[in-house]
This record gives structure tokens, sequence and C-alpha cells, in this order.
């Protein structure tokens, strides 16, 4: 039987580990079979913004943004949400950072904790908050 | 559907995690949830009353009959006495923690 998992992230992509961790588990849960809720919570929200490029060099050696890159989680996040994920953020952190103008990963969904991830909860067999 | 969660804030005073605990739990708290609050290891220095958006919110919790606990072990370690904490936080040894625990569906650490 198919059940819910809400997965509340607390991290970006280049403190830790943690979004590639829970973008992987999303993946091989919805691999199972079963439903995945995402609510980006702190700096997660990070994960939810497109790039806004930039033109020329970066003055980055390619090996340390290949560490860094804060788009590597986006095709994942893409990907769990075609396979029905839904993915939505704090628009309050995203506020925080100056980002809330910027345009959304293509499928994730403006939220705030008291909605999006309380209404998360009513649908939810299993909740995990993923950060340190 | 989940109907209680039990938040543990254990970031201290300053770190956004810790602010990110209590606005869940008054989120779960005002929509109708069971939600406790339990502050341990540096996140007692959230629970003792300084000044800033951290204690207004949780006097706002208080006010509202939220659930929130303090471990008095952790207070002890770092020097803080127990009347420091505002009133309606329960003080409880670290014995206790574990069946707040498992009286709550799902247990999330801040």
């Amino acid at each position: 039987m198919s059940k819910t998992l809400t997965i509340m992230l607390l991290s970006g992509a280049a403190e830790n580990e943690d979004a590639e961790f829970a973008t992987r588990l999303a993946l091989a849960v919805q691999d199972k079979g079963h439903k995945v809720q995402m609510y980006l919570f702190g700096n997660a929200v990070n994960l939810s913004k497109k790039e806004t490029p930039i033109e020329g060099d970066l003055h980055i050696q390619p090996r340390l943004v290949d560490h860094i890159e804060p788009t590597k989680s986006f095709d994942r996040l893409a990907e769990i949400i075609r396979r029905g994920g839904d993915v939505s953020t704090c628009h309050t952190n995203e506020h925080a950072r100056g980002i809330e103008s910027r345009e959304y990963v293509e499928g994730v969904k403006w939220g705030d904790v008291g909605g999006s991830f309380t209404k998360y909860l009513m649908t939810s067999d299993a909740l995990l908050s993923v950060g340190h | 559907m989940l109907n209680s969660v039990c938040f543990v804030v254990a970031k201290p005073l300053g770190v956004e995690q810790g602010t990110l605990g209590i606005r869940a739990a008054w989120a779960c708290h005002q929509n109708g949830f069971e939600a406790k609050l339990v502050y341990a290891e540096e996140g007692v220095w959230c629970a003792i009353g300084n000044p800033g958006y951290h204690t207004s919110l949780l006097k706002d919790l208080l006010a509202e009959d939220g659930d929130v606990y303090v471990v008095k072990e952790d207070l002890e370690k770092r020097g803080i006495a127990p009347e420091s904490v505002p009133d309606g936080v329960e003080v409880i040894p670290a014995s206790d923690v574990a069946g707040i625990c498992e009286d709550m569906e799902t247990v999330n650490y801040f």
C-alpha cells in the first residue's frame, strides 16, 4: 500500500550533503511506489530558485564549482516533482535571504510553515526532518 | 495523517534552526495538532527569556497553552538556574524526554 513521506529539509546545497541525501532519498521512496512531499525550510529554500547565470569567467576552479554547485539538486527536485512529488518552500526564509522575488525551479510552490507544512502533515504517514 | 509532533530545539539562541523549531511548533499548535516543544542541549539558551523574537514567540505559545519543556540537566551544565525559565515552561529531568517522544507520532530535531 502506498504511503506518504514528508521530508522537512533544513540545509542548502553548500553547507553539507543533507540536500543531496534528502533528494536522493525522495527519489528512492518514489521508486518504491510511495508519495513524497518536501518542505524546504531554512537554508533549503536556496534550492527552490532558478540560477541567475553569470556571463564570462567565474574565477572559480572547475573542481570547486563541481563541489559547491548550488544547482546540483535542481534536477533531482524537478524529477521528484515530475513523478508527482509535492515540493514547497518557506517564503519567509526566502525573504530573509533576499531571494523571494526570484523565479522558482519549475514545479516548486510558494509556501509557509503554517499552511503548506501543516497541510502536508494532514496527509503524511511519516515525517523526517533532515538538517544539522 | 500525523496528529502529534514533538520538536526538539538543541541549537542556541541566534542560530536560525532554533527559531525554525519554535516556528514549526507554533504553526502545528495553531493548526490543531498536538505539539510539544523541548529545549535541550544548547537549545536551553532559547528558553530563559532573553529579549527578541524567539522569546516573544515562546510567550505567544505559552499564552495559547502550548506544551513547552526544558531539560534540567542541560540548564545545570550551563550554570543556568531553573528559575530563569519563564512561567509555563516545565523543567523536566532528561529521563522524561524519552517518554515525551514516545507519546508523539513524530520527533523532529532542530
